[in-house]
């Protein structure tokens, strides 16, 4: 005989008394272990489709607007991609339609690919498709299958910006019809992107020469992927290799001697200059434009050439060139009828902001007339303008402004036909500059007069410049992707912290049936003791028993875990089906949060077991012996704590509630954990309150006047048990309510303080779109209908395309999209409303209204100040106000964008808003609009869409109702609070079931005691009135310190929603959940007092 | 050399909330010599089973002196106590309380598993015979639910006695058993005084048992005075 043989004969003995306390175990085990395995699940499935993301590739090099060498040709000089053995990619954005125009899918991902990409795919193709190949998200989008025919529409790059000036023709989309080769799964690089993101997006891979060659690129790309993840790798081969042609870069011989430097973007990047400027000799930097007009008294010459050109180095103007002076070549001063000292007036456009050309106009003395046989007389001056340098009739000339070609005279075509080009004025540079000057670059052309080899040249530029300051960005891509799968929030943490009711429920519910146990055993523990055992030898036997128990119930609770970890991740994955994508969540399970999951369950399952059991063995053998069950274990307690413990609780009440009310009414950030701080302390402070009560009630002497007093005070004999019951129905009821009172409904999305911010549509395109949507000019350019349009005005955003950081994407938000809007667009309209502000000046961030007037404030430490939604700083980005985001812009620079503003729930979630200002400056290779916040009159925003949608389809328009958008958002969320309401109904049941055994427990403890009330001539509903007012009373105070608890936790949240308090909703919440609560105790009671108790008087 | 030896034992019940305080034991005293058989009889109420619990440390005197063995117990620490209880003391109740889920063997050697130390095999050969004594070696392997009324409790005497104590309390342990368990009972607790050299202390109503003892005390007002059996 051991211990051991005494715990294993009393688990075996009282194996049904156990399977409570097994279950509660189990339960607890099943909750926690199922939190964790949730959140192995979310992150192994972020990790599988990370990894199906970037496939093989561990690193890229992404060349944003330029377009680099790559040819497939083993024979052609060796370029970045062979020279790195990686795979050379076209990325591009466009639309896809099916030949039928049936179905379309605006938002494309375009990829050029050969096929080195099809070997870097997680499972490589066996055969390279020749054909066009669709991921499956594309293919189920447009209902096709292999050998269907597609239509993909893509604009054909440009060498530089649309938005600058002088880029020539305009939304020049090039349609390519082919048939679908293939449909690749995720693991065929379905899922390829450089983004994380939750839902795949639409790709259509096009062979890479075809789409080169139909673009005009051929043998060019835009993105390199090769195997090395290390990124720096990449960068010191793709920095040996590059060649100034990858950067679109040309040196050429002059015929007039020397060298000269000039791109096919038209302007030299300021970076490019700089670096060119570190080539010794003389030099002529220059700035070409194309003017409208060249004018001296009623003379004008249309259209036509201008340069500035520095003058003292140059060698044929006057050295002494003054910026108020011009010199001009015969054949205009015979155009013009002039000669030196007569005035000559330039008139040129500027590009402002969204494409408006402002047309300008300076005035020159002509100090001299240069021959047209002076050698420096040349076209070599031109670059390349878009679609003007390949026409051979200037009539043909497509500028990118309206040209008005009926102004071309004979003589201007002879002019270009026999001198193309060639400048008609000249102007200082300095004078050039301040009338051209562009984001682009200030100069078209640097050159070196004096004899220099372009070999020389070529390696001073290539030594001084990096394909980083050209805007090339290297990305450790498969680090990166890892790093995006530490998701922002930690759903195992989340689960635990939404199960922490539940949690407490089923520990307080072991805890009680453990001491139900006991009560039923107390004579053997007495006699244990009585036998000579210590108090503290037996209660660890009881323990040890109990923490077997534990062990079984917490393995038993693994088993529960699965099958509620596949619950929720079927509910995750409804989730986002029902927001258009395709994700799919795999169950995993990890060895650390299986072990986690049981030790914790046991852990807090034995914490319970020990904190209900203390009373316990605080009673000597004789009590216990003599009581065997019955109260004399509570009645010794009560008396020896009474007069302690009574104000101890009213203090913990009063302690609680203050701290509680703190956190509700001054912490001002709503955060998760101020509403599970203060909702625990609330509840704590109504039990505390509740507990005092009742013992105040247990010692009162109140007259005993009916059956109803009978039962309030029988409530009061166990306050222990009233008070685990009342405390377990109390969790579910707060997590239930308060979940209820987080859901959000659609509200009123005219109004603009909603998150629609009072937009009837909102609409994204996958091309840009450079016009101001809002002008007459450009909705003829789109034949928008006047009618449909009547009324509709767009708020535009630029968009740098980034991570998705709104609570569609799990993925961490590394780099979120940025979207440059202009602040008076938005506030002008009073858009939107803001949670809170800080001042953007200011380094300790000290808090300010919030408006849209922020985001043109100076900031603090260069930053640029920036705006997100509440939900994206909080969840998707995890940073507080003033928290920054590392970015590197289109020169190459790294630059902040600093957090001054969070809006409340919005369309914007996701993404950050800077002003289109800064943007513009810092992100220039990002062309157009591609966002668009639409007003349009009630009542016609479908009619709107549709028309948008129609002649807007070529740019790939999508247009979408901004309340359903916000409606897409607030589904995510509702689904998780749908998922943690269910966790609170489960404790509610626990409470429920709690009750019932109470109950049960209650009766069988006090069976002599209604045998007594029935010999008495009570009648059977009477007894039963006494059990209902007994236990009602413990619903009642459940409900009310849950309800309670819960709606004042909720308050600061409940307190600004649009909706207002949702009284009816709560109401109606709250009377169900009573129903339900006084059914298991009518069922319990029904089946307890069943028949005549008489006999147990005999008993006694 | 007395075993027991109580003076001026006093104690009371009630009275910790301003209600009146009933008084058990006033002044009672007693002396019991190594080897002797004693009952203590008294109506209901007396107070027989407080004295008992006293000397069994079960509970405490509010007053008074009680020496077991020449050792004040009142002064003993909770640790103490529970040794005396296991080493000095063999308690039988008027209810066996045996462990439902432990066969007889088992129960009996119940006691045991408070010595830190100690041969468990002579342990369990010793149970062994003491079931044997009680006349229930058929049943050594039963469990409590197996047994008739009388069995439990002579398992239970045979529990009291795995620790060869030097006092037997037996709190009424008949008062549950029909007359022929309770007879055989009072002859085997006979037999182990004879057998053991166990002093005996038992509490009864029933005056036939108390004359099987070498002498009968009553316990009336709370004092001990010589009982008058005939």
């Amino acid at each position: 005989m051991t211990f051991w043989t005494v715990i294993r004969r009393g688990i075996t003995h009282y194996c049904r008394t156990h399977t409570g306390v097994v279950l509660g175990a189990a339960l607890a085990s099943m909750v926690l272990t199922g939190s964790l395995l949730v959140g192995d699940s979310v992150k192994a499935t972020l990790c599988i489709e990370a990894m199906n993301r970037v496939g093989k590739a561990g690193s890229a090099m992404l060349a944003n607007d330029r377009f680099f060498r790559a040819t497939a040709d083993p024979g052609a000089s060796p370029d970045l991609a062979s020279a790195s053995g990686g795979a050379p990619v076209l990325l591009l954005r466009g639309s896809v339609t099916r030949a039928d125009a049936a179905a379309r899918v605006n938002q494309a991902q375009v990829l050029g690919v050969d096929a080195r990409f099809w070997k870097l795919a997680p499972q490589s193709l066996d055969v390279t498709p020749a054909g066009f190949v669709l991921n499956e998200r594309a293919a189920q989008q447009l209902g096709v299958k292999a050998g269907d025919r597609v239509v993909v529409r893509i604009e054909k790059p440009s060498a530089f910006s649309r938005d600058a000036p002088l880029s020539g023709e305009e939304n020049q989309v090039v349609p390519i019809a082919g048939n679908v080769e293939r449909i690749v799964d995720d693991g065929q690089y379905g899922r390829f992107a450089m983004q994380a993101g939750q839902v795949p997006p639409f790709s259509i891979f096009v062979p890479l020469p075809m789409l080169g060659q139909r673009l005009g690129i051929a043998a060019k790309a835009n993105l390199l992927l090769v195997e090395d993840p290390e990124s720096s790798h990449l960068e010191v081969i793709a920095g040996r290799g590059w060649r100034l042609e990858d950067a679109g870069l040309q040196l050429r011989k002059l015929d007039t001697g020397g060298a000269e430097l000039r791109t096919d973007r038209v302007f030299l990047d300021p970076e490019i200059g700089a670096a060119a400027a570190r080539q010794p000799g003389k030099r002529v930097d220059a700035l070409t434009y194309f003017v409208n007009e060249l004018r001296s008294g009623d003379h004008a010459a249309p259209y036509s050439i201008a340069s500035a050109v520095d003058p003292a180095p140059s060698g044929f103007l006057p050295p002494d060139l003054k910026d108020d002076e011009a010199v001009i070549n015969q054949w205009l001063a015979d155009d013009l009828s002039v000669i030196a000292g007569a005035k000559l007036k330039i008139r040129y456009f500027v590009m402002t902001e969204r494409r408006q050309l402002v047309e300008k106009e300076r005035e020159f003395t002509i100090r001299a007339v240069l021959p047209m046989t002076d050698p420096e007389v040349n076209s070599s001056w031109m670059p390349d303008f878009p679609g003007l340098a390949d026409k051979n009739n200037c009539r043909d000339w497509q500028p990118g402004f309206a040209f008005d070609s009926t102004r071309i005279r004979d003589k201007d075509q002879k002019y270009w036909e026999q001198y193309r080009g060639t400048p008609k004025a000249f102007v200082t540079l300095r004078a050039g500059q301040e009338m051209w000057s562009n984001r682009w670059g200030n100069l078209t052309s640097m050159r070196w007069p004096d004899a220099v080899s372009l070999e020389e040249l070529s390696a001073t530029l290539r030594s001084n410049l990096t394909l980083s300051k050209l805007g090339f960005q290297f990305l450790a891509l498969r680090a990166q992707a890892l790093a995006a799968t530490d998701a922002p929030v930690d759903f195992g943490e989340y689960f635990v912290s939404f199960s922490f009711f539940l949690l407490a429920a089923a520990a307080i519910l072991t805890g009680l049936l453990f001491v139900f146990s006991l009560q039923q055993r107390n004579h053997e523990a007495g006699l244990l003791l009585a036998l000579g055992l210590r108090t503290g030898l037996v209660r660890r036997l009881f323990l040890v028993e109990g923490a077997i128990l534990a062990v079984v119930g917490a393995l038993l609770g693994l088993a529960g875990a699965a099958v509620y970890t596949q619950a929720v991740l079927y509910l995750l994955t409804n989730v986002w089906s029902g927001v258009g994508g395709g994700a799919r969540f795999v169950f995993s399970a990890s060895g650390t949060s299986l072990l986690t999951g049981a030790v914790c369950a046991i852990a807090v399952a034995i914490a319970a077991m020990w904190l209900a059991s203390r009373r316990q063995f605080q009673v000597s053998a004789r009590e216990l012996l003599a009581g065997s069950g019955k109260e004399s274990v509570d009645a010794s307690h009560r008396q020896r704590r009474s007069r302690f413990s009574r104000p101890w609780s009213a203090v913990v009440a009063v302690l609680s509630l203050a701290g509680a009310l703190s956190l509700v009414l001054f912490d001002r950030s709503r955060s998760s954990e101020t509403f599970f701080s203060s909702g625990a302390l609330l509840l704590i402070a109504g039990l505390a309150a509740a507990l005092t009560w009742l013992r105040r009630s247990a010692g009162s002497h109140v007259s005993l006047d009916s059956l109803s007093q009978l039962g309030r005070r029988n409530a009061a004999r166990r306050p222990g048990r009233s008070l685990a019951t009342a405390a377990v129905l109390a969790s579910g009821v707060f997590i239930v309510v308060a979940v209820d009172a987080f859901r959000e409904t659609p509200s009123a999305s005219d109004r603009r303080d909603s998150g629609s911010g009072g937009f009837a549509l909102v609409a994204t395109s996958a091309l840009p779109i450079y016009e101001d949507l809002n002008s007459s000019k450009a909705r003829d350019a789109y034949a928008l209908s006047d009618a449909a349009m009547k009324g509709v005005s767009f708020v535009q955003l630029r968009v740098r395309d980034g991570d998705d950081a709104s609570c569609l994407n799990l993925n961490r938000a590394l780099q979120p999209r940025l979207l440059g809007v202009n602040p008076a667009d938005l506030a002008a309209r009073g858009a939107f409303r803001f949670a809170s502000a800080i001042d953007p000046a200011s380094a300790s961030g000290a808090k300010r209204a919030g408006d849209w007037g922020i985001l043109d404030a100076p900031s603090f430490d260069d930053a640029i100040p920036g705006v997100s939604d509440e939900t994206t700083l909080e969840y998707g980005l995890q940073k507080k106000l003033g928290g920054t985001i590392e970015y590197r812009d289109d020169h190459g620079q790294p630059c902040r964008v600093r957090i001054v503003a969070a809006l409340e729930g919005s369309i914007l979630q996701g993404s950050v808003l800077i002003s289109e200002k800064r943007f513009v400056e810092n992100f220039p290779a990002q062309p157009g609009y591609r966002m668009y916040l639409i007003d349009a009159p009630a009542g016609s925003s479908k009619e709107v869409a549709n028309e948008l949608s129609r002649a807007l389809s070529d740019r790939g328009f999508e247009v979408t109702p901004a309340a359903r958008r916000l409606a897409e958002f607030q589904s995510v969320e509702n689904t998780y609070l749908a998922i943690f309401q269910a966790l609170g109904g489960l404790g509610l049941l626990l409470g429920s079931a709690g009750l019932s055994i109470v109950v049960a427990r209650n009766i069988l403890e006090r069976r002599s005691e209604f045998a007594l009330l029935e010999a008495l001539g009570f009648r059977s509903n009477q007894v039963r009135r006494v059990l209902y007012a007994e236990h009602c009373w413990l619903i009642a105070c459940g409900l009310a310190i849950g309800a309670g608890s819960a709606m004042l936790a909720v308050w600061p949240h409940l307190r600004q929603r649009a909706g207002g308090f949702p009284f009816a909703g709560m109401a109606v919440l709250l009377a169900a959940l009573a129903a339900g609560s006084l059914f298991w105790v009518w069922f319990a009671t029904r089946v307890g007092l069943r028949g005549s108790r008489v006999g147990a008087l005999r008993e006694e | 050399m007395s075993l027991v030896e109580a003076k001026d034992l006093t104690k009371a019940y009630g009275g910790r909330e301003g209600g009146e305080s009933v008084p058990v034991l006033s002044k009672a005293n007693l002396e019991i010599a190594a080897g002797e058989t004693v009952a203590i009889v008294g109506p209901s109420g007396s107070g027989k089973s407080t004295l008992l619990n006293i000397i069994g440390t079960l509970d405490r005197a509010d007053s008074g002196q009680l020496l077991i063995d020449g050792r004040d117990i009142e002064r003993f620490s909770p640790k103490e106590a529970a040794e005396y209880r296991n080493t000095t003391i063999g308690f039988i109740f008027q209810l066996h309380h045996l462990m439902p889920q432990c066969t007889v063997l088992e129960n009996v050697l119940i006691p045991t598993l408070a010595i830190q130390k100690g041969d468990r095999a002579a342990l369990s050969t010793r149970a062994e015979g003491l079931v044997e004594a009680v006349g229930l070696k058929e049943r050594m392997h039963h469990r409590p639910g197996e047994l008739s009324g009388g069995e439990r409790q002579r398992a239970a005497v045979a529990r009291a006695l795995i620790n060869s104590p030097k006092l037997l309390l037996a709190d009424e342990p008949t008062g549950a058993l029909d007359r022929a368990s309770a007879e055989r009972l009072m002859a085997l607790l006979l037999q182990i005084h004879r057998e053991h050299k166990v002093t005996v202390l038992l509490v009864t109503h029933a005056l036939d048992y108390a004359r099987q003892m070498g002498r009968a005390l009553e316990l009336r007002d709370g004092k001990l005075v010589s009982a008058a059996l005939d």
